[in-house]
């Protein structure tokens, strides 16, 4: 069996694929599999977002009712209520931050996994991993225990002798801040260390080999090389936190509020859903133009592997 | 990833201020990941109804405890049924999707569905909830199970799509070939060799679309009734309020549905070949 197998692939060139044979054909029939997933992202993803679209052009009565008609009335207030632009403007300043940090200290980990091997770095993807697919919930819980005034870092720090009633780090900015660090690096990580990995280790060598040392080769071989992961998972970042609706719920004070909470209240307790549903669009415009932005930024991808 | 061990190791080698530092970075990054979940687990023993450090009287009762509140545990059973919901629902779409276009990756239309069947994930959690209420209110369907699981299909199907689709591309189809040669036709085919060759794909595949249905909540948030909310969202008005050893008791057996589903997919695929990172 395995040798009658082996004959027929080597009967057949490298790179072979069933792929190479159909497409000469120029038909689509390849795609039927594909269109339940089609049709269930039509129907439960585009449909919904179009009638989103819709309800944010609409008028809202008093108690919840909603008038049919054609209005930028709910983007005008948004765009010109001073309030709602210091919301978008703190936003920005939280992701500003947020990425400033993560971009280093995620860079340590995934370089950390990059030179790592066997075990270690199979330990190093559980410690991702795990807090990635941890409920969000549970570990901004985590970050309310530690934070809180009767929790760890204040109790330390009163045996310590710093302090005798405990610092309020909680409902902090800082703490908003740590809180999205620890969200995004993740994401970060994973995504820096795919790039890290198709950098091809010659190059690293041939510094080497022509004197240069370690922190110069960093600088001008591996950091350029990774450039396009470290853009695309800081953007990433910087979209999550300006878009983030948890964490700053949980840690911060409503002056720390981002669109995506004011969104999410307009909705489910104002039930003004012309208006929240107005934010909630000006939020993907505005994550929209920044990946546009990005898509122009960004060094392409590609293998330096031969 | 190669197997190629990087050079780069060698910057490593010497024990200098550049490793010094290096090693305080990375222990700052483990710690901002780790902690608040090693602080969850440490608070979970705590004998004392209210969490102040130190944590003193260790004990297991709250383990016990919480399966004795009947919120708690219908939450739990909601979270469960939402969970097997989405990963049935993730699969049958996800799948056959996965294994067309892994065949014709080159290709302009393919590539193009392809990323847009991604889309789903770059959107921010808040709007697809938003826009779901709407549109399931309308149509009826608003506070049920079958909604809250359509909303996390949408998180989901996109990772199971990726993870599937670095699994059938490693599938040779000379296999399907052979099968085809002795007279089987597609369907046969895919039913009696492409499935069993590409099983543990497939079993991963279920433990991450179940694990993440575990753990989303902004989603469950909008679609959710009274009858039907999932222990996240449950947690998440909870926790505003109290900080008690018995929260962390349900938290850790949350972080054990993960840390569980973790050890599977490293076993049959391993770890390292998750939606996620590189292949995808």
């Amino acid at each position: 069996m395995r040798s009658a197998t082996e004959s027929i692939k080597m009967s057949y060139p490298e790179g072979f694929s069933m792929g190479t044979i159909t497409s000469f054909k120029k038909n689509y029939k390849y795609l039927l599999p594909a269109i339940p997933m089609l049709l269930f992202l039509i129907i439960f993803f585009v449909y919904p977002s179009v009638i989103m679209v819709k309800y944010s052009f609409n008028k809202s009565l008093l108690y919840g009712e909603i008038e049919n008609t054609f209005t930028f009335e709910n983007y005008i207030n948004f765009f010109t209520d001073p309030f709602y632009l210091k919301v978008v403007w703190r936003s920005f300043v939280l992701g500003f931050w947020v990425t400033a940090i993560t971009i280093p200290f995620g860079y340590v980990l995934a370089y950390a996994m990059w030179t790592s091997k066997g075990l270690k770095r199979k330990l190093l993807y559980f410690c991702i991993l795990l807090p990635l697919f941890t409920n969000l919930v549970i570990r901004l819980y985590g970050w309310r225990i530690l934070l809180s005034p009767m929790g760890p870092i204040n109790g330390i720090l009163k045996n310590l002798g710093f302090t005798d009633s405990g610092f309020s780090m909680i409902y902090t900015k800082p703490a908003v801040v740590i809180g999205l660090v620890s969200e995004c690096a993740p994401y970060y990580v994973l995504i820096l260390f795919s790039v890290l990995t198709l950098v091809n280790p010659r190059y690293i060598d041939a510094a080497y080999d022509l004197g240069a040392g370690k922190i110069k080769t960093f600088f001008q071989i591996i950091w350029p090389l990774s450039l396009p992961g470290v853009v695309s998972g800081g953007m990433l970042t910087f979209i999550w936190s300006f878009g983030a609706f948890a964490t700053p719920t949980i840690l911060g004070k409503p002056i720390h509020w981002t669109p995506a909470i004011h969104a999410e209240r307009q909705i489910l307790s104002i039930r003004d859903w012309p208006f929240g549903t107005a934010i909630g669009m000006s939020l993907v415009v505005i994550v929209l133009v920044i990946l546009f932005i990005q898509s122009r930024l960004t060094p392409k991808v590609h293998s330096q592997r031969t | 990833m190669s197997n190629n061990k990087p050079p780069a190791i060698k910057i490593l080698r010497h024990f200098d201020w550049h490793r010094l530092t290096f090693n305080f970075f990375l222990t700052v990054v483990l710690f901002i990941l780790l902690v608040p979940i090693l602080i969850v687990v440490l608070s979970s023993f705590s004998g004392k109804e209210h969490l102040s450090w130190p944590f003193t009287d260790l004990t297991f009762r709250w383990y016990f405890e919480v399966l004795n509140r009947p919120l708690w545990v219908k939450t739990f059973i909601n979270s469960l049924i939402t969970a097997s919901l989405t990963t049935v629902i993730s699969l049958l779409v996800a799948t056959p999707a996965a294994y067309a276009l892994s065949k014709h990756k080159g290709k302009g239309e393919a590539g193009f569905i392809s990323s847009f069947i991604t889309w789903p994930i770059m959107m921010p959690p808040v709007i697809i909830g938003i826009a779901l209420l709407i549109f399931l209110s309308r149509i009826g369907l608003r506070g049920s199970y079958f909604a809250i699981a359509i909303g996390h299909t949408l998180w989901a199907a996109p990772l199971v799509f990726i993870t599937m689709v670095a699994v059938f591309e490693r599938f040779n189809p000379i296999y399907i070939m052979a099968a085809k040669d002795l007279g089987a036709n597609d369907i046969q085919a895919f039913m009696k060799v492409t499935i069993p060759m590409v099983k543990s794909g497939i079993i991963s595949a279920m433990f991450l679309a179940f694990v993440i249905s575990t753990q989303e909540f902004i989603i469950a948030l909008f679609l959710h009734s009274p009858s039907t909310i999932t222990l996240p969202v449950e947690l998440y008005t909870a926790i505003r309020d109290e900080l008690s050893p018995g929260i962390s008791a349900i938290s850790v057996y949350m972080i054990g549905i993960v840390a569980a589903g973790l050890f599977v997919i490293d076993r049959v695929i391993g770890i390292e070949n998750i939606g996620f990172s590189g292949k995808g």
